[in-house]
C-alpha cells in the first residue's frame, strides 16, 4: 500500500508526461558501477516495484512491500549461491537504463545459468513509472539479448510475474514465447518454529 | 501393478561445493537426488535470514513411482532442520507431482511466475536437444529425418544416421517424423524439465509420422536426460 501511495503522489505532482519519442531518444543503457546501488534501491522503492515481486530470485516471495536498501540489493549477489550472477566478476550482468541523468530502469541477467551453459536468464527487470515504461523494459530486454548473443548463448529466458502486465507486454514485443501449461511457483516452508523471526548473524 | 517403495534404496548425504546433495542409490547407482544450497533472504522487518534453497530435484525415469523421492525428501527436511535453517524455498512447476510432495512437507505457494523464452539460435537448440538422442542406442543403426517446426521460426530438418546428425535448412523429400511445438516447450525439453511424453499428453507438442519412430525418440530423450529438474 505504501508504494501505491507513493505512485499516486507522483501522478499528482504535475510533472509533464514525457513522450515515447522523448524517452527513447534520450535513453542510454550502461553497465553497473560501484555506487549505483542507492539509485537502484530508490527506483525499486519509489517506482511501485516493491508491490510486485521482482521477476525472479529466491527473495522474491519474501521481500513483499518492504523497502529495498542498497546493502540488501547488493548482498543478493553474494549470498544466493547458484541462482545469482557474479556482479563482482561481471559488471555487465546489471544494466541500467538512464535518461537525462536519471535511472529509469535496470535489468539483472545471469550469464552462468547452472543447468545449461547455453542459457542466459534475465532475473530482474524493474522500470520507473514513466510514460514509456514499456519502451524502457523492451530496450533493456533487447540489450540483454544483444549481450547474450555476444556471449554465444542460444537461449534467453525471463521469468514473468503473473501480475506484471508491463513486463509481459515488453517480453511479447521483444519476441519472447511463453509456455502454455501454467507456471512456475516459488514455494517456501518454515522449518523451525519462530526461527524465521530471528535475523541472521552478520 | 504399482511397485512397492524402494526398500532397498540407500539414502546418502554428500557435500557439494555450494551445499549438500541428498540422493537415493539402488545397487550403487544414484537414481534420485536433491540439492540443498545456502541462501540469505530478507523476511519483512525481521531482516535477513538463512534459507535452504532446493534445486536439481529429480528421479530417473525407470525408478519413479516407487516412493524414492519421498524418502529422499524426508531426509532433506531432516538435514535442513539439523543445519539450523529457519526456512526453505524452491521453484517448481504448478502442474507436476513434485508440487504436491512439497505441500506435504509444509511448503506453501508464495508467488507464481511464467517463464518466457526467446531462442537466439533455434537451430543450435534443436540440434542440442536431438543430438543426444541421435547418439543413443535407439538411433544408432537408423537412418531417417526429423523436421522440427517452432512457432515464429523457420523449420529445421535433421538427418540422423549411424551416429551422425546433420541439420538442414529446408525439408527433405522424405520425413520420418515431423514435430511441431513452441520455443518454450523445446527449451524445457532440452533442460529435462519436461518429458516428451508429458509434452504430447498436454498437447504442447504434436507429431506426424510413424509411431515406432516417435516411440524411439521418446525413449531416447528419456535416456539422454536421466533426471528431471523440478526446480
Amino acid at each position: 500500500m505504501r508504494a501505491r501511495r507513493v505512485r499516486r503522489r507522483a501522478a499528482r505532482s504535475g510533472r509533464a508526461p514525457r513522450s515515447r519519442k522523448g524517452i527513447k531518444s534520450g535513453l542510454t543503457i550502461r553497465s553497473f558501477r560501484e555506487g549505483d546501488e542507492a539509485a537502484i534501491a530508490r527506483l525499486y522503492n519509489t517506482a511501485g516495484a516493491a508491490e510486485q515481486p521482482r521477476s525472479q530470485g529466491y527473495a522474491a516471495g519474501f521481500v513483499g512491500p518492504e523497502p529495498l536498501t542498497p546493502r540488501s540489493w547488493r548482498g543478493q549477489f553474494r549470498h544466493q549461491g547458484w541462482s545469482a550472477p557474479s556482479l563482482d566478476a561481471d559488471r555487465e550482468c546489471v544494466r541500467l537504463a538512464v535518461q537525462r541523468g536519471e535511472l529509469v530502469g535496470y535489468a539483472v541477467t545471469n550469464y552462468r545459468y547452472e543447468f545449461d551453459p547455453n542459457v542466459s536468464v534475465v532475473q530482474e527487470l524493474c522500470t520507473m513509472e514513466v510514460d514509456d515504461a514499456d519502451g524502457v523494459a523492451e530496450a533493456l530486454l533487447t540489450d540483454a539479448e544483444r549481450l547474450a548473443r555476444a556471449r554465444g548463448k542460444h537461449v534467453l529466458m525471463l521469468s514473468l510475474s503473473n501480475e506484471d502486465g508491463r513486463i509481459q507486454r515488453a517480453a511479447g514485443r521483444a519476441g519472447f514465447d511463453s509456455p502454455e501449461d501454467g507456471g512456475s511457483v516459488f514455494m517456501a516452508a518454515i522449518t523451525s518454529r519462530g526461527a524465521a523471526q530471528q535475523p541472521a548473524q552478520p | 501393478m504399482r511397485r512397492v517403495a524402494g526398500a532397498s534404496a540407500k539414502i546418502r548425504v554428500s557435500e557439494v561445493h555450494w551445499g549438500k546433495k541428498v540422493s537415493a542409490e539402488v545397487e550403487g547407482k544414484e537414481v534420485s537426488r536433491v540439492f540443498i544450497g545456502s541462501h540469505q533472504v530478507r523476511v519483512g522487518p525481521a531482516g535477513e535470514v538463512r534459507m535452504a534453497g532446493i534445486g536439481g530435484v529429480g528421479t530417473q525415469r525407470e525408478f519413479r513411482r516407487r516412493g524414492l523421492m519421498r524418502q529422499v525428501y524426508a531426509r532433506v527436511m531432516a538435514e535442513v532442520t539439523k543445519d539450523g535453517y529457519p526456512c526453505s524455498g524452491l521453484f517448481t512447476g504448478t502442474n507436476i507431482v513434485a508440487h504436491r510432495l512439497y505441500r506435504q512437507h509444509g511448503y506453501v505457494d508464495i508467488t507464481v511466475h511464467r517463464y518466457a523464452t526467446k531462442l537466439l539460435d533455434h537451430k543450435a537448440v534443436i540440434v542440442n536437444v536431438l543430438s543426444g538422442a541421435a547418439a543413443s542406442e535407439e538411433f544408432r543403426a537408423w537412418r531417417g529425418a526429423i523436421t522440427v517446426t517452432l512457432r515464429g521460426y523457420s523449420p529445421v530438418c535433421l538427418r540422423l544416421g549411424v551416429g551422425k546428425l546433420a541439420a538442414l535448412a529446408r525439408a527433405p523429400r522424405r520425413v520420418d517424423l515431423s514435430l511441431t511445438l513452441s520455443a518454450a516447450t523445446l527449451a524445457f525439453l532440452s533442460w529435462g524439465r519436461l518429458t516428451a511424453e508429458y509434452a504430447e499428453a498436454a498437447k504442447l507438442l504434436t507429431w506426424e509420422g510413424e509411431r515406432e519412430v516417435w516411440e524411439r525418440l521418446v525413449r531416447a530423450l528419456g535416456r539422454t536426460r536421466p533426471c528431471v529438474h523440478a526446480e
